[in-house]
């Protein structure tokens, strides 16, 4: 049977338990573009239960470097696995029974990304198992080495699911593979599934369920989904690097577990607190007492239920991905003709927002604007994801801080 | 009539703006039946760039309702 097809080729999962068993070396640091190898590594991974950091493969190796993951030195080490089979893998797999660990890397709220560390328990408190599941086939949407990817490449895993690799360059061909093969769920940001929409607006009747996180669905997207969707359920999923997933819900309204009920909190700001229980590890969460503060305002609509009114303020949510504004401004302060910069979100109805920045020209520069532009995207290319790098620019005299020396936020 | 036109002008020339940021072909022949995707190549970045550009120019956000395919859409959005 399949596991995943990328790009044209199809890769089986007798060829993956293949490799699995012959490849006895393991890697602390994940590292690669392809998909397929990414997928087979944190595979491998959970198989000889040895645990892992996953760097993004567009990232180069310096940027690794100063996440502190030094490619260069990650040498190959032999694996043993408890496991005779990939079954009596796969039942623990499910079980949730395995020594395991998972690093990625966040957005952290001090300029420097931060690492977050997931056991197989914190990644897949929201995978469902069972009969329902079983036959499915995922149009796979996301960044295989960000939370949601990997929550997605979970749930097909647990389920012995084939993945349909739909993302990048692959989405311009979302409506003819989906209805090719006639995929049944499809998990996105709701930018990625306005791209899919202006791409080709015709039907997927095949799709039973529509997943959405990162940002809201607005009115008018859900009930373009519905057209494009039009046999399937529509959910939105709260989650973040941080917890993974946390609840799911229908627009605005979120509804909490039976379970998690006493474990979120709201403060007297209205900002929704998380215990600590839910999170990863990392030590740059900064918890209060025990709970996280996740900086979105909330309010109760009942006692199962709370409503988004607006998400944390500190990032700059475009088309789902959150940009720390306070990275993307070190890397313009980095630039020998950029002496200081504020950078920003301008909101749109494609991304949410777009990343535009206020930059004070260092003294001795005499180029023209439209030159200064371009060049700090040129010289940003690479360094920053591209949704993070400004599309817009303001030349100012001066940024405005506040007395205590912290950039006025607007 | 001749409003009509000069803004149209104005949008053709936002798109090649956009098309010549973003190191592409931007001196093509840019008609009513354009596809912003399948023609140009606009991927989403470019698109929230092009609605920002239009709304700070006519004051009006043609991706409000989502469906945007053609040029001659935006055409017909900033005449409404």
């Amino acid at each position: 049977m399949t596991f995943l097809y990328y790009k044209g080729d199809e890769y089986s999962y007798d060829q993956l338990k293949d490799e699995l068993i012959q490849e006895h070396y393991g890697h602390k640091i994940i590292y690669e573009r392809s998909v397929y190898r990414i997928f087979f590594w944190i595979i491998h991974s959970m198989y000889y239960e040895y645990p892992i950091i996953l760097l993004d493969g567009s990232l180069s190796e310096n940027d690794c470097l100063e996440l502190g993951c030094d490619i260069s030195a990650d040498h190959a080490f032999p694996v043993s696995s408890r496991f005779s089979c990939y079954d009596e893998f796969h039942r623990n797999l499910i079980n949730k029974q395995l020594l395991w660990s998972l690093t990625l890397f966040t957005s952290g709220t001090t300029g420097r990304p931060k690492s977050v560390t997931h056991s197989i328990e914190t990644l897949s408190r929201t995978t469902r198992v069972g009969p329902r599941y079983t036959g499915d086939l995922w149009a796979f949407a996301y960044n295989p080495t960000h939370i949601a990817g990997i929550q997605v490449f979970l749930q097909a895993l647990f389920n012995s699911n084939q993945i349909f690799y739909l993302f990048d360059n692959e989405m311009d061909k979302f409506t003819e593979i989906v209805n090719e093969f006639k995929l049944t769920r499809v998990s996105a940001t709701p930018t990625y599934y306005k791209n899919v929409i202006m791409t080709d607006p015709s039907p997927c009747k095949s799709i039973i369920s529509v997943t959405s996180g990162g940002e809201k669905f607005s009115e008018v997207l859900v009930d373009q989904l519905k057209i494009k969707f039009p046999k399937a359920k529509i959910h939105n999923i709260y989650a973040s690097t941080e917890f993974g997933s946390l609840f799911q819900g229908n627009g605005d309204s979120f509804e909490i577990p039976e379970q998690m009920k006493g474990l979120i909190r709201i403060n007297s700001k209205n900002e929704l607190l998380v215990h600590k229980t839910f999170l990863g590890e990392s030590n740059s969460f900064g918890l209060d007492d025990g709970w996280y503060n996740t900086g979105d305002i909330v309010q109760m609509i009942d006692t199962s239920h709370i409503r988004f009114v607006s998400r944390s303020s500190t990032f700059i949510n475009v088309g789902g991905y959150k940009v720390n504004p306070i990275e993307v401004e070190a890397k313009l302060e980095s630039l020998p003709f950029v002496q200081d910069s504020r950078v920003f979100g301008i909101h749109n109805s494609i991304t949410q927002n777009i990343v535009a920045a206020d930059i004070v020209l260092a003294s001795d520069i005499n180029i023209s604007q439209k030159e200064v532009s371009r060049m700090i995207k040129m010289e940003l290319e690479g360094k920053l994801p591209d949704y993070a790098i400004p599309r817009f620019f303001n030349f100012v005299d001066k940024i405005q801080y506040t007395r205590t020396g912290k950039k006025i936020r607007k | 009539m001749i409003e009509k036109e000069e803004k149209e002008k104005k949008v053709i020339s936002i798109i090649r703006d956009i098309l010549s940021d973003e190191n592409m072909e931007s001196e093509m022949e840019i008609a009513e039946s354009t596809k912003l995707k399948e023609d140009l190549g606009f991927d989403s970045l470019m698109l929230a760039v092009l609605t920002v550009k239009i709304e700070n120019e006519f004051d009006v956000d043609v991706f409000e309702d989502g469906l945007v395919f053609t040029v001659g859409e935006i055409f017909s959005k900033i005449a409404e």
